[in-house]
């Protein structure tokens, strides 16, 4: 739901409506008269403005431009050229559009309607707050904009009068093709009715003849002028076009026909299409400052929302490392007072002790016995010498055997040599064959020892089929 | 005019939250590396308390029962070969000399192949107080001779035991 205000400035006067928009309806909630000079006023700590002025002179001219020239500043500065050239000496805000059904060769034809900037400024000062401006234009536009919103056809006429003020606009193609305000300053009744009809048919016979490739279809009455029956009556005789009342009260809620009549420019105030705003160049700064701001504000609101994501994703991280360092810190405390620390003194001599038990029980005759138990199993040395000094240890064994046949010696021999094979581990054995095949007598001595030293027998493992 | 105060307290409260980011991530930084450090030295102190488990189950007991003065170590080695010359018919090759941390005698012993029970018995002597240090040890048909070193474990001087 929004809520704005419609100010139709007249001279000193200013018609305020306030109006709220729901749903693309728009209600009329109030509706106030007060002087020029109450109007900052009034409209302090209010938002929304739409506003029209009443001005009696305006710039409605069709200039001729090259069509090369595409450029909206050149284009401007041409226009300004060619309305000073015409005589408008003064100051003016403008706005202009191609006329397409005009292109004239070479040339196109701009319409350009603009207002009189020191006579527009003048009533546009009372409002203090130029930012919260929406829209600013003359009457005759928001004529243009009630009408196109309420009548759908192609070309018509649509005419509002209110006070002795008259203003006649033509549409086409929804552009504003033809304007004329005029006063008319009579007292008598019957005489400013008559007036007025003639005002009406000789302007519609004017626009009908200057247009003649437009065919208009329709004449649209607002203001006092809707509810004289004789008017409507005259004005159909005589323009032979179908003649109707704007009635915006489908979408505008809140206000009685009548009231509806008398406040059609107010109400038309915001539905201006922005070709027939007229922005001095400093509510246009402020708009671009509200739009840059606008900007900034949805940047920074994505730049805030964005770093306070990352930075609660890095928080989270931080925490769970935090946690972690947490119980690191008090599982190392715990460690720390559970764990006794010997002294290095008190650690040296239990190495010390060690070195002395791993000393004396490093070499036993048994742990070699056990070694070479798979050959005293297949035959019992004939004799044995183990000893041991410092680091060295050797184990000799004599291993002797006769046999009747060679099959037996070989068969043996084959056994014993497997059996030496097994052997392995971390000793290092070899042997010295004294075998005589003669008288079938098998002699082995056998050496293990923990290191290797240089001899002349044979290494183990050797290999036998 | 509350407007652009929003928008600069936005932009304001970004720069902040982006010096917090950064803040967060060197922080964490430092707290990984501090912890890191902190698991090795959980890990060290794992391993201290393991061998500390294993040096007050097993070493320290073993030292305490081994250790004695040096000259009840003599006596223990005097004791020993007084009890058992005549079983293994020990000969003392050298008398009690001191080791490294121990008392020392050397003995020559020879012994019956024929008497199994003693052999083994001889083979597999081990004391709980003592080390036997076998030197030599020859087996032929009939006997079983060879030098033994007996080594006594004792206190040294400089050291006070726990």
């Amino acid at each position: 739901m929004n809520r704005f205000y419609s100010l139709c400035i007249q001279n000193n006067d200013v018609c305020i409506l306030t109006v709220e928009s729901r749903n693309n309806i728009f209600f009329v909630e109030a509706q106030q008269y007060i002087q020029l000079s109450e109007l900052s006023h009034f409209l302090k700590n209010k938002t929304s403005y739409y506003v029209t002025f009443a001005q009696e002179e305006a710039v409605d001219e069709k200039i001729l431009i090259e069509s090369v020239i595409k450029n909206d500043h050149v284009i401007r500065r041409i226009i300004l050229g060619k309305l000073f050239e015409s005589c408008v000496a003064k100051k003016v805000l403008f706005n202009y559009c191609s006329i397409s059904e005009l292109k004239n060769g070479s040339k196109i034809t701009y319409q350009v309607d603009g207002v009189y900037e020191d006579e527009y400024l003048h009533s546009l000062k009372k409002i203090g707050n130029w930012s919260e401006i929406k829209s600013v234009t003359i009457n005759k536009f928001a004529l243009f904009g009630i009408s196109c919103e309420c009548i759908k056809e192609n070309s018509y006429f649509s005419i509002h009068t209110f006070g002795n003020k008259i203003i006649i606009i033509v549409i086409h193609d929804n552009t504003l093709i033809f304007s004329r305000e005029h006063t008319i300053d009579i007292d008598n009744n019957e005489e400013r009715k008559k007036i007025l009809i003639e005002e009406i048919t000789q302007t519609i016979a004017y626009v009908q003849q200057h247009f003649r490739e437009i065919k208009f279809s329709l004449i649209a009455l607002s203001g006092s002028l809707s509810v004289d029956d004789d008017i409507f009556e005259h004005i159909y005789i005589l323009s032979g076009l179908g003649v109707c009342v704007l009635y915006p009260n489908t979408f505008i809620r809140g206000l009685k026909n009548e009231e509806l009549h008398s406040h059609i420019i107010s109400l038309g105030s915001w539905f201006v299409p922005k070709k027939y705003q007229f922005y001095p160049t400093s509510i246009l700064g402020l708009n671009q400052y509200r739009f840059a701001i606008k900007i900034l504000l949805g940047f920074s609101t994505a730049a805030i929302l964005l770093t306070s994501f990352f930075a609660y994703k890095q928080y989270d991280s931080y925490a769970k490392a935090l946690q972690n360092h947490e119980i690191a810190k008090s599982r190392l405390a715990q460690l720390a007072q559970d764990t006794k620390i010997y002294s290095n003194e008190e650690l040296l001599h239990y190495i010390h002790h060690i070195q002395i038990v791993q000393k004396y029980i490093q070499y036993h005759p048994v742990d070699s016995l056990i070694a070479i138990k798979p050959l005293v199993e297949l035959q019992k040395p004939q004799n044995i010498s183990w000893e041991h000094f410092d680091e060295f240890m050797r184990l000799n064994a004599v291993f002797k055997r006769s046999f009747n046949t060679l099959e037996a010696l070989y068969q043996f021999e084959k056994l014993f040599f497997h059996s030496l094979q097994t052997l392995g581990g971390t000793l290092y054995a070899t042997y010295q064959n004294k075998t005589n095949y003669a008288t079938l007598d098998f002699e082995i001595t056998l050496t293990i020892q923990n290191m290797k030293q240089p001899t002349n027998s044979k290494e183990l493992p050797r290999k036998r089929r | 005019m509350r407007l652009p105060l929003i928008i600069a307290l936005n932009f304001v409260l970004s720069a902040l939250m982006i010096s917090y980011i950064e803040w967060f991530k060197q922080d964490e930084a430092n707290l990984k590396a501090l912890n890191s450090t902190y698991i090795k030295d959980i890990e060290k102190l794992e391993k201290i308390s393991h061998i500390n488990q294993w040096l007050e189950s097993r070493v320290i007991p073993n030292i305490k029962e081994r250790l004695c003065e040096a000259e009840e170590a003599d006596k223990n080695l005097i004791e020993f070969y007084d009890l058992n010359k005549e079983a293994y018919n020990l000969y003392i090759n050298k008398y009690i000399y001191e080791g490294n941390d121990t008392k020392n005698m050397e003995l020559s012993y020879d012994i019956s192949t024929h008497d199994k029970t003693k052999l083994i018995e001889f083979l597999m002597l081990r004391q709980e107080t003592r080390f036997f240090q076998f030197k030599e040890l020859c087996i032929d048909n009939n006997r079983v001779v060879g030098v033994v070193e007996v080594a006594q474990p004792c206190k040294k001087a400089s050291y006070v035991s726990q």
